[in-house]
């Protein structure tokens, strides 16, 4: 099993958000396992939101396992825009 | 609030409206503009005008009058939008933003005569009726500008918090007699229903550094919750486009939130955003829905609370487009009353705190705690550093400690940080006088304005990026008969953008001209004595050749470029701001110049070494590697320089211990560490230490503030046990030790 391990940038902009795109599609083959490490995201806007919840919805087609560990601001970012309770991120008790 | 102080906020909503109205213009420019954007424009110039009569600043008073009575011609119709229109807009939009500096005290009185006579010229043919001379009216100007008139009367959004201001100190405003309009207010009622607001951004809505999240939040700040989500659109990754908005919110704003305090945050946003308010339900629901594209497995919400609805995709543009106010109402859940009184109570709270979201505070006082910060950072080093040495090295409260500390730290150094889009923002106009100066023409993008980093790194970034963009339209880019010549467009491309990158913030400026003309290069390198004749350089060497004091191609000397002092400005500028700058460049494709720069100037990442009796700080942004040299890795030449053969490459070595009059330091090279950095003017070089130490972050203390420059020291830092370690400065301190450059080296 091979598991890939995707760092995200403190800022995920529609510019780091582009980049991503390409990285974890490619992270993603069937079988494998992506572990996404977002705790240092500082700050994430739509772009972001919808790579996040893009990569979630491509995992579940793909049978890819992912995990997303992910930061305060990520969480704040997702309650904001509704989206927290359809996420199946590993919060961030590491900053409370 | 005393005169000073109102008078700098009116200056700082004077740089916020000059924004709003450049981004207006250059939309009326590229043919994109419509009534909204006419009357953004129109509303900035207003409530510059209506400050600027309040603090009699008359010059600035006078002109944006003619102005606005121009723009109020265009929004009324009467006066098409064309080419014609459009530059004089701009050059007016110019002498305003001058305008504005004078009245800050930053620049002189600009002369603007010629472009006040257009601009009453074009006001009078507007009230006779007759068209402007070779106005061209594009789609634009069809738009029905007029109808949105009068709701820009009732949205004076800018000059709002101004003008309530102003009032405080009874500023009689004489130029003015309708800004004092109220906006549209409508009376809160308990009666009435709730908010339903619907948020649509439009892809345009990520462009520009525009935040669609940012509005969610200010909706939620008034009390506003989510209710549903539309992420229908939401492709698989394969087919996800990050300039593209695939998500639609409605929200249920409290009844007594005032309409006008949701209009506000939507004011600027435009036609990139749909936006529908209307009053609806009297009763929030309890869940949020999400609607998610269909797809073989769509993800499992986490909590009970959330409903997941998967839809098809190809009814997303029609749902969007038709998205109903009332959506909720199908899962709309009747909530007890105590949730109620929670809502209220918390809107009642959030309504009376909305006004004071940001709190301007003076740069010094900011600095004072950025400074102790930084020094509670060393002490809490130094006191894990004598718990260890005290037999304490597993303390569970110093890591709680320690991750507090950075917390308090990082926090503190994010209130610095500003967008470098204040930088860019003044770009499209140096692009538009360099236009205007050398015939070309540049089609100028930009992306990652949202970017942050410091305040004194933004504030110092202008001057180097100012040159760059000089001479890629100077030298990079060709004239329009030359590109055509060429195959290429008659427009030259000039792209700008900005990301953070590995701890640092990376700047790039492409364009798709010529590229470096590296015969050129050589040879007037040459012919100045920069290089000696018949030197063999390689290609990345000839194109940093035009950092080199006093080097210039041009054929003569302009006030664009030519005095050959401008790139090697913008190389001492981006060092002096612990960055580095590149070349990437293509013959006859375009050359990419990419400067890389430190988030923040007090704090950096370095390597610790010891030389001897001392402890010095090596910045990691230099070094490349770090070895243990083989005996037969290190040459002697002559009796004092030692070369180290590093794969091939003889590189000097620099003995730290010399350079910083170190005592007791290994004398030969074999038996130390080689630390292998980069510099700015001479290459490559090993330093010679004894060991290394650490690598960590450090606090940096400036040597010329708290003592006096010192050549090849940048500053100090105080380390763990409290000792006091040079920073040094590699490329001043490799640069004292060889005087002679990699170029001369090469050559000889």
């Amino acid at each position: 099993m091979t598991i890939t391990t995707i760092t995200l940038p403190p800022v995920i902009d529609r510019t780091t958000a582009g980049a991503l795109i390409t990285q974890i599609d490619a992270a993603m083959q069937p079988g494998s396992v992506v572990a996404v490490e977002g705790r240092d995201v500082m700050r994430i806007g739509q772009s972001g939101l919808q790579l996040m919840l893009s990569a979630q919805l491509t995992a579940a087609t793909r049978q890819t396992e992912m995990t997303v560990q992910a930061s305060r601001a990520m969480m704040d970012a997702a309650t904001i825009a509704g989206l927290d309770t359809c996420f199946t991120w590993i919060g961030s008790d590491h900053d409370q | 609030m005393t005169n000073e102080e109102i008078q700098d906020i009116f200056f700082l909503e004077c740089e916020e409206a000059l924004d709003v109205a450049e981004d207006g213009l250059m939309q009326c420019r590229d043919g994109l503009a419509d009534a909204d954007t006419v009357n953004s424009i129109f509303r900035s110039v207003h409530s510059i005008k209506g400050g600027a009569g309040a603090f009699s600043f008359n010059e600035l008073q006078a002109f944006t009058h003619k102005f606005e009575t121009v723009l109020s011609y265009v929004r009324d119709g009467d006066l098409p939008l064309g080419d014609t229109l459009n530059a004089l807009m701009l050059r007016a939009f110019d002498v305003l933003s001058d305008h504005v500096n004078a009245a800050r005290g930053l620049a002189d009185t600009p002369d603007d005569a010629a472009v006040s006579a257009e601009l009453e010229h074009t006001a009078e043919l507007a009230a006779s009726g007759q068209p402007l001379p070779e106005a061209e009216p594009d789609g634009a100007a069809e738009a029905p500008v007029a109808e949105a008139a009068a709701e820009a009367e009732d949205a004076l959004g800018l000059d709002f918090d101004l003008d309530g201001l102003l009032g405080d100190l009874e500023f009689k405003d004489e130029g003015e007699s309708e800004s004092a309009e109220p906006a549209d207010v409508s009376p809160p009622s308990s009666d009435d229903g709730m908010w339903i607001v619907t948020v649509r951004p439009h892809d345009g809505a990520l462009a520009n550094g525009s935040e669609p999240l940012l509005m969610l939040r200010e909706l939620e700040a008034l009390g506003g919750r989510p209710t549903e989500v539309d992420a229908r659109a939401v492709p698989l990754l394969e087919a996800l486009d990050a300039e593209k908005a695939c998500l639609g919110w409605t929200f249920l704003v409290p009844a007594a939130v005032e309409q006008s305090a949701i209009t506000d945050i939507f004011d600027f946003i435009g036609d990139d955003c749909e936006v529908k308010i209307e009053r609806g339900t009297t009763s929030p629901p309890t869940e949020i829905t999400v609607r998610l594209p269909e797809v073989a497995a769509a993800p499992a919400p986490n909590t009970a609370k959330a409903k997941a609805t998967p839809e098809t995709t190809a009814a997303i543009p029609a749902a969007a487009k038709d998205a109903p106010a009332s959506a909720p109402t199908a899962e709309k859940t009747p909530v007890p009353a105590s949730e109620n009184a929670r809502v209220a109570a918390q809107t009642e709270a959030r309504t009376a705190t909305a006004p004071g979201q940001t709190v301007r505070v003076d740069l010094a006082k900011l600095d004072r705690l950025i400074d102790t910060v930084g020094e509670l950072v060393i002490a809490q080093a130094m006191m894990a550093q004598n718990l260890v040495n005290h037999g304490f090295s597993a303390v569970d409260e110093m890591g709680m400690l320690d991750l507090l500390t950075r917390e308090i730290q990082e926090s503190t150094m994010a209130i610095r940080a500003q967008p470098i889009g204040s930088v860019f923002s003044r770009v499209p106009r140096i692009v538009r006088e360099l236009e205007s100066d050398t015939g070309k023409k540049v089609i100028l993008t930009m992306s990652g304005e949202s970017t942050e980093l410091d305040k004194t790194v933004v504030e110092r970034l202008g001057e180097p990026l100012t040159h760059l963009i000089r001479n890629a339209v100077d030298h990079g880019i060709e004239r329009p008969e030359v590109r055509l010549a060429a195959g290429k467009p008659a427009e030259g491309k000039l792209h700008l953008s900005a990301e953070q990158r590995s701890g640092r913030i990376v700047i790039s400026l492409s364009d798709d001209g010529a590229g470096i003309n590296r015969e050129v290069v050589l040879r007037k390198a040459m012919e100045k004595g920069i290089v000696a004749p018949g030197a063999q350089l390689s290609n990345e060497e000839i194109d940093n050749l035009i950092f080199a004091p006093g080097f210039s191609t041009a054929e003569k000397v302009s006030n664009i470029s030519g005095r050959g002092v401008g790139m090697d400005v913008v190389r001492q500028n981006v060092k002096d701001l612990g960055g580095r700058i590149s070349i990437e460049s293509h013959p006859g494709e375009g050359a990419t110049f990419t400067l890389a720069l430190p988030l923040t100037l007090a704090i950096a990442d370095g390597m610790i070494v010891t030389v001897g009796d001392q402890t010095v700080v090596i910045p990691l942004t230099h070094v490349l590697e770090s070895l243990r040299p083989e005996s037969n890795d290190v040459e002697q030449i002559g009796t004092d320089l030692q070369v180290l053969n590093n794969r091939g490459s003889f590189l000097p070595i620099v003995r730290l211990a010399n350079s910083v009059g170190a005592q007791d330091a290994r004398k030969d090279a074999r038996e130390g560490v080689l630390i292998v950095v980069e510099t700015e003017g001479h290459g490559q070089a090993a330093l010679m230490a004894d060991a290394i130490v650490d690598q960590r972050q450090f606090v940096i203390k400036s040597l010329e503030a708290n003592f006096q420059p010192v050549p090849g020291v940048a500053g100090a830092t105080i380390l763990g046990n409290g000792q006091v370690a040079l920073i040094l400065d590699i490329d001043s301190l490799v640069a004292q030790t060889f005087a002679h450059g990699p170029v001369t080296k090469v050559a000889a």
